[in-house]
């Protein structure tokens, strides 16, 4: 899990604990890096190099330093850009999570079915055994069997006419390749 | 709530209208009055215990009154289902098909070929549910009666016995056929995969029939594996032994 750094610019040590524990709350694996005083802030960027920056107005952190770095302002009034440190939790997750879901990459859903057991579904529907689909992949048939258990679990589909129904459905295949 | 001979007919079925396909596969037609059960089972002919455990297996999914069932004779049993057979063949599946095709002929361009796929699928299924039932209405459940003649008889004829001991009816019960699995699978395409066609109210209308049509499966299989196995199993026995 990607660690992030988050500086946290703000007068008030309650607010800078409560801010902290939020975020926590929401990415434990991050840095919180907390700043009280106006004048040390520039260099603590500089150094630090969060990810994330929230300042107090009044500590006038230098657009330059923030250069591909998100900047929320902490105020007395929510919006895109800024965190009202007087509002409940709700408002202020309502500011911070949309930055936080940018900050972390897509995981891989493992809903949906992989490259690898998209290419056994094809197969599959392409009429090919077990045995056939593992010397077609250069795989050995257990590994085959196993992918295929792991299929009907993700798709909820068992049978060999289902899965081929699946695999044209999502162009996984050419219907004209497939018998019947 | 479990049914029982003196409540009236019409309170089962505004208790939960789904009897009414059960009713019909005992030939029971409507404008019962305020006749009980009892007194519909009698006008018609019918065993009232054996209805009764019909009619709550029916509607209690935890029901299953193996022991009881067991004790109404086979010819009973095989009246029942294959009515259920009929019902299946004659109205459920012809009517689902019908839907799929409606659903196939009024959609876009775009969803044709799949519901077309969806059209062949369910033919697919259509047919090897035929051939499963008319194995069963012409070998399977005829064997079953001769079974239980022979014992009421008390023997049975060397050929016949000779016919146990090759084709006893435990064979044909290790069967397995994925049927069932077959009709989850195209629920579940339905349900998860199927681009939204637009009619809608006739996929979800489609989607019921299906519901409906697995789970009269699900109480058909059971009485044929829990209780017609079962029983004729232990009346081969009994016929070998004697033989």
């Amino acid at each position: 899990m990607e660690q992030f750094i988050f500086l946290i610019a703000h007068e008030s040590y309650i607010v800078r604990r409560g801010l902290r524990s939020i975020i926590l709350e929401h990415c434990p694996t991050s840095s919180i890096i907390e700043v009280g005083v106006h004048e040390s802030v520039g260099s603590i960027i500089k150094s630090g190099n969060p990810d994330v920056i929230l300042g107090q107005e009044t500590f006038n952190v230098d657009i330059e330093l923030c250069q591909n770095k998100y900047l929320i302002n902490l105020g007395d009034k929510s919006s895109e850009d800024c965190i009202n440190v007087f509002g409940e939790k709700s408002e202020i997750l309502s500011v911070l999570q949309p930055i936080l879901k940018e900050l972390t990459p897509e995981k891989e859903n493992s809903k949906d079915l992989s490259e690898r057991e998209k290419d056994i579904v094809s197969n599959i529907a392409l009429g090919l055994t077990n045995q056939e689909i593992a010397e077609k992949l250069f795989i050995s048939s257990h590994t085959v069997i196993t992918h295929r258990k792991n299929i009907v679990k993700k798709l909820g589909i068992k049978t060999v006419s289902g899965l081929t129904v699946y695999a044209i459905f999502n162009n996984l295949v050419d219907p004209n390749m497939v018998n019947s | 709530m479990i049914f029982t001979k003196d409540v009236p007919m019409a309170e089962l079925v505004h208790h939960n209208y789904t009897v009414l396909s059960v009713l019909d596969r005992f030939d029971i037609k409507l404008g019962v009055g305020n006749k009980s059960i009892a007194e519909v089972c009698k006008e018609y002919g019918l065993n009232v215990s054996f209805f009764l455990e019909v009619i709550n297996s029916f509607l209690n999914k935890d029901y299953f009154p193996e022991k009881q069932l067991k004790t109404f004779s086979i010819k009973l049993i095989i009246n029942y289902l294959r009515s259920t057979h009929r019902l299946y063949v004659d109205e459920m599946v012809p009517q689902i098909e019908a839907k799929i095709k409606t659903l196939a002929a009024t959609c876009s361009e775009e969803l044709k070929d799949k519901l077309v796929l969806l059209q062949n699928f369910f033919e697919n299924y259509r047919s090897e549910l035929q051939e499963h039932i008319s194995h069963e209405d012409l070998e399977i459940y005829p064997y079953t009666l001769k079974v239980e003649e022979y014992f009421l008889l008390g023997k049975a004829s060397v050929e016949f016995l000779e016919r146990i001991k090759a084709n006893s009816i435990v064979a044909y019960s290790d069967q397995h056929n994925n049927l069932d699995e077959k009709l989850f699978d195209l629920k579940n395409i339905i349900i998860k995969y199927l681009p939204a066609p637009r009619n809608s109210k006739l996929c979800n209308s489609i989607l019921h029939d299906l519901f409906e049509l697995e789970a009269d499966l699900k109480t058909h299989d059971n009485i044929e594996n829990r209780v017609l196995v079962p029983k004729i199993k232990s009346m081969e026995n009994e016929l070998l032994n004697w033989g």
